[in-house]
């Protein structure tokens, strides 16, 4: 007995050994047909274009991870030997993690990211290959504005991404109905907006909801973009103003921070700090808010555009006027871009993509599928109506008012994670607006 | 005045017993229902039930070959690996640490009971970076050994207290007909030890089936990624306001545990009793 | 009991120690491999962590030596001490309940009171389920405009415990507490019962005949016994709990705010989302000597618990 039962566990662990040595790195699915092309070891045999070539293409979810999905398969009909698989990862995580997956062993052969603080660091690090050549070639350097194309240079004054879709925000959603039901208008101001939401609790909706967990400093950049004339506005996310005090203790900064506190207290339900940006939306597709706000990307079809009901009356309006003296503004992100890993092997199959997704044609395939707005600025009126009335609309407001850029994208990533946790801190009253002002300023005086 | 007390007693401990199981029968019920029906009418049973959260969470959304029978079947993999490790190396450790005295074991003891100490989220980054070396992230037995190593300590320390506290006379007697050491081992000290064996599993399970932080940052490809992993993703994933599918995954997730439970429950008790605490 | 060698007189030589090494070459055998395993994933981590914290470095560019400074760049922050409060908070009371209730549990199993078998079933399963998955079933139940719990207070009438359980900065520490207790009751329970079972029954013969009521008997009589390891489970649960993540992380990331913050989700911020290795390393080591001081605490208090017993 004791020998069976010794034989059978040796049989047991030898075959588990087995089933994990067969299966290391480059693990093998029995469904899939292709081969272990994971390494990043250079270049197999990829001088051919005829051998098969598998590519990696690391996103996150939603809007973006849909769209990619819609180019690769074009993409892969076009060029049968290319196959692309694509990776997603939370957003929370990607953001935290892309750094480092990027520069170590695992690392994709593509990857959609953020045109960043970060990806400035990766980009210095040399982990990413130059598309200079690409932006002459292609032509990108006609359709895409000379600002997105200064973004995405690294020190050594060559670029090394391509900015695919433009996002821009905080955008407020707003269900038609309850506000009819309401008998309120659209608000121009802040005060006017405050006074709605008594009206709209009357009639039984939370006033507004919004994924102040996850998301809340979108609200901070909305309103400051709202608080600062544009040209001291770029002094403030490059830390210039002089004030009698000095940058983030600026009033403007703390008020901004007192209407988030007044916002969550006013406007939003009880316990709205701790809310994250799903469950926010869900109130909101489920009838039980009446404001939602985001940004552009939420009017895509991956997310309202699928998840509201048929006969749902959908509404927008920008952040409204804080001060008289400072028209409002939108802000907009033109950082959303794609990149190449160096080192592959498989460079120029990634690159050959890059050409697909920006080219014109599969851009007003992008407006088509309604999911984010397209980069390239040579498109037409007529190229861009696919996406939607409410899109366009959005679109053409946004000019009109003009944009700046996202505070939270421009500064450091120490200012901005602090910022992250300061909205739902400042929202449930754990700390003061001066308080949280002064905590970004003296973050911002430590890093100079 | 002693009645009131004993009702109240049995009051509490019903109403325990409702607080374990409600909020369990909640998310089995919730995975049946639409999205609608979720938010709007939490209390109800289900109008019918539909799977089609079930095989909307096991396939994914398409896009890739991977489905959640593949993360089930690497977390099983992993699991059942690091098991079999950990109770090899465990019983062989707390052997000699208990019944074997020879110069340093003390002070083995010492730092192994300290190794229980460490945080391990504060090993992330240096262990990343070597596997990264090694180039073995999204190796499955390499993450195998990595929660062995964790879970070693703690169940050294009751494999050893286990062993310290049977009587040796069988082994005494193995010895004197001549057997050597690994022979005692493994004939006797190891057949013995199946209670404490059991308690060491059941107190581990748990944590290396459901460990979450390690393997989100070495699990990179969705191929190799754990069942608790690819769940915790998608309640992750702020673009979808599927409340039902996220349910039913954690309906999946949590089944092959329980059944677990249900099937070695009588061991378990009887493990714990025989376990470690002498 | 085998005695042992007595090592105090021998010469301590080089041909000392290789003779040991062969002439315990089993032992040393049976415990090579988890040495190993240890050496690789937890001495060599741990160390180079040490090492990190004496550094200013943000994973990808080059790191540069700073000494000292993280640490005290550590000390004056508030975060750390806003964490470590709540470490402790949340160390404590966890501890504390699920001893309790573990302890009450067990006894009302082992005296039999109608109902035990289902007692002893139901307690444990919540054990069986993995934190994430507890923290995003609660998560839902606790929303607090749609979640269940709330719409069970609405409907009860009870309109003012519809609290933002996870929302309010008071309550989400307290909130992540109580589900804690929830999971892990039934673990220390098991524990306990283990320990209680073995009583033997003439004690409780005894007692019955002198009249010992429930209440006394527990805590006068059948506490005392399983002193030991009442003591035992106390320390094991403070040391977990002290290096909880996991269910605070997906209950509420540390928030809102920083109101549920611990070490362990401060650590993990530190390091991936301000990019700090070295002050995240720094966290680490001050974690790691907080919990070391608590299991020599406990292995001091535990070998005079045998000596006593002896």
């Amino acid at each position: 007995m004791n020998k069976l039962n010794r034989h059978f566990a040796a049989v047991l662990v030898v075959l588990l050994v087995a089933m994990l040595f067969g299966c290391a790195p480059s693990s093998k699915e029995p469904k899939e047909s292709d081969s272990t092309q994971n390494d990043s070891s250079s270049s197999t045999d990829a001088s051919q274009g005829n051998e098969q070539v598998e590519l990696i293409l690391s996103t996150i979810p939603g809007p973006v991870a849909e769209r990619l999905v819609n180019d690769v398969e074009a993409f892969m009909k076009e060029n049968p030997n290319i196959k692309i698989k694509i990776n997603e990862f939370p957003e929370a995580k990607y953001m935290d993690q892309g750094p480092r997956l990027f520069s170590s062993s695992e690392k994709p052969d593509l990857a959609w990211f953020w045109a960043d603080a970060d990806y400035k660091k990766i980009a210095d690090a040399g982990v990413l290959e130059p598309l200079d050549d690409m932006y002459q070639s292609e032509g990108w350097d006609h359709v895409l504005p000379q600002s997105t194309i200064d973004r995405v240079r690294a020190k050594d004054g060559k670029v090394y991404a391509v900015n695919t879709e433009i996002v821009w925000g905080p955008v407020v959603y707003y269900n038609k109905a309850a506000f009819e039901k309401a008998g309120v208008d659209v608000p121009k101001t802040m005060d006017e907006w405050y006074q709605i939401g008594p009206k709209l609790k009357e009639v039984g909706y939370i006033p507004l909801v919004s994924g102040n967990a996850d998301v809340g400093v979108l609200i901070l950049s909305g309103l400051l973009a709202n608080s600062f004339k544009p040209d001291d506005y770029v002094k403030l996310t490059n830390s210039e103003i002089k004030d009698p005090v000095n940058n983030y203790n600026h009033e403007h900064v703390v008020n901004a921070f007192d209407h988030v506190k007044k916002m969550g207290d006013e406007l939003m339900q009880k316990g709205a700090a701790g809310v994250n940006d799903t469950d926010a939306r869900a109130l909101f597709t489920q009838g039980k808010a009446a404001m939602y706000s985001n940004g552009s990307w939420a009017a895509s079809d991956a997310l309202l555009g699928k998840e509201l009901p048929k006969d749902f009356q959908l509404g927008y309006f920008y952040y409204p006027q804080i001060y008289n003296d400072i028209p409002p503004k939108v802000a907009v992100y033109a950082g959303n871009s794609l990149l190449v890993m160096k080192g592959t092997g498989k460079e120029q199959y990634a690159k050959k993509f890059l050409t697909f997704v920006m080219s014109k044609e599969r851009q007003k395939v992008l407006a088509q599928n309604k999911q984010l707005f397209p980069s390239r600025i040579d498109l037409s009126q007529q190229d861009i109506e696919p996406m939607g009335p409410l899109y366009v609309d959005m679109y053409q407001k946004m000019n009109e008012l003009g944009v700046m850029n996202f505070w939270h994208t421009e500064v450091n990533s120490e200012l901005s994670t602090a910022a992250r946790a300061l909205v739902p801190a400042v929202m449930s009253g754990q700390k003061t607006p001066q308080q949280a002002a002064q905590e970004l300023q003296s973050i911002l005086e430590k890093s100079k | 005045m002693k009645k009131i007390g004993m009702i109240l007693i049995y009051a509490f401990l019903w109403v325990w017993v409702v607080l374990m199981l409600a909020p369990l029968l909640y998310m089995l019920l919730t995975s049946f229902k639409s999205d609608q029906e979720i938010l709007n009418s939490p209390w109800t049973l289900p109008h019918k039930p539909d799977f089609g959260n079930y095989i909307g969470a096991w396939f994914g959304k398409g896009l890739t070959d991977i489905t959640l029978g593949t993360n089930f079947l690497n977390s099983i993999v992993i699991t059942v690996s690091t098991l079999v490790f950990l109770t090899l190396l465990s019983t062989l450790a707390g052997y000699a640490l208990g019944r074997h005295q020879f110069p340093g074991s003390k002070f083995l003891y010492i730092a192994i009971i300290g190794l229980i100490a460490v945080p391990v989220h504060g090993l992330l980054v240096p262990i990343w970076n070597f596997m990264d070396q090694m180039a073995m992230l999204n190796n499955r037995l390499a993450i195998s050994l990595i929660y062995t190593a964790f879970s070693l300590p703690f169940s050294i320390v009751i494999m050893r207290s286990y062993f310290e506290s049977i009587p040796t006379a069988m082994e005494e007697a193995a010895r004197i007909d001549g057997c050597k050491e690994i022979g005692v081992f493994w004939h006797i000290g190891l057949p013995m030890a199946k209670g404490a064996v059991s308690t060491v599993i059941i107190i581990n399970v748990v944590n290396i089936w459901s460990e979450l932080l390690f393997a989100t940052v070495l699990l990179t490809k969705p191929e190799v990624r754990t069942l608790p992993l690819a769940i915790s993703l998608f309640s992750q994933n702020m673009y979808s306001t599927s409340f039902g599918m996220l349910f039913a995954g954690l309906t999946m997730a949590t089944l092959p545990l329980l059944v677990m439970y249900f099937f070695f429950q009588k061991r378990i008790v009887k493990g714990m009793a025989m376990g470690a605490l002498k | 009991m085998e005695s042992g060698m007595k090592q105090m007189n021998r010469p301590v030589t080089i041909a000392y120690w290789l003779k040991s090494l062969w002439r315990y070459k089993v032992s040393y055998l049976f415990v090579l491999p988890s040495v190993v395993l240890f050496a690789v994933f937890m001495v060599v981590p741990l160390v180079r962590s040490f090492s990190y914290s004496l550094y200013d470095w943000d994973g990808i560019t080059s790191p540069q030596f700073t000494g000292w400074e993280n640490f005290e760049q550590l000390f004056r922050d508030e975060y750390f001490w806003n964490a470590l409060k709540n470490n402790i908070i949340f160390t404590v009371l966890t501890t504390v309940f699920t001893c309790l209730f573990g302890f009450l549990f067990a006894v009302a199993i082992d005296r039999r009171l109608k109902g035990w078998a289902v007692f002893k079933f139901t307690y444990f399963i919540p054990v069986m389920i993995s934190m994430t998955v507890v923290g995003v079933l609660f998560g839902k139940i606790l929303e607090p405009s749609f979640g269940i719990l709330n719409s069970l207070f609405g409907k009860l009438g009870l309109e003012s415990l519809q609290l933002a359980w996870l929302g309010d900065p008071d309550l989400a520490l307290y909130t992540i507490i109580g589900v804690t207790v929830w999971q892990y009751s039934g673990f220390t329970m098991l524990l306990f019962l283990a320990a209680i079972e073995e009583i033997s029954p003439e004690i409780h013969d005894a007692a019955t005949l002198d009249g010992v009521s429930g209440f006394k008997r527990m805590t006068q009589i059948m506490l005392p016994i399983v002193k030991r390891v009442v003591f035992m489970v106390i320390m094991l649960q403070i040391i977990f709990s002290f290096k909880v993540f996991d269910i605070v992380w997906v209950m509420t990331l540390g928030g809102p705010g920083s109101a549920s913050e611990v070490l362990g989700t401060f650590l993990y911020k530190t390091a991936f989302r301000s990019e700090q290795f070295g002050y995240a390393s720094s966290i680490s080591v001050v974690m790691t000597l907080i919990i070391f001081t608590i299991s020599l605490i406990y292995l001091y208090f535990s070998n005079l618990g045998r000596h006593e017993k002896e």
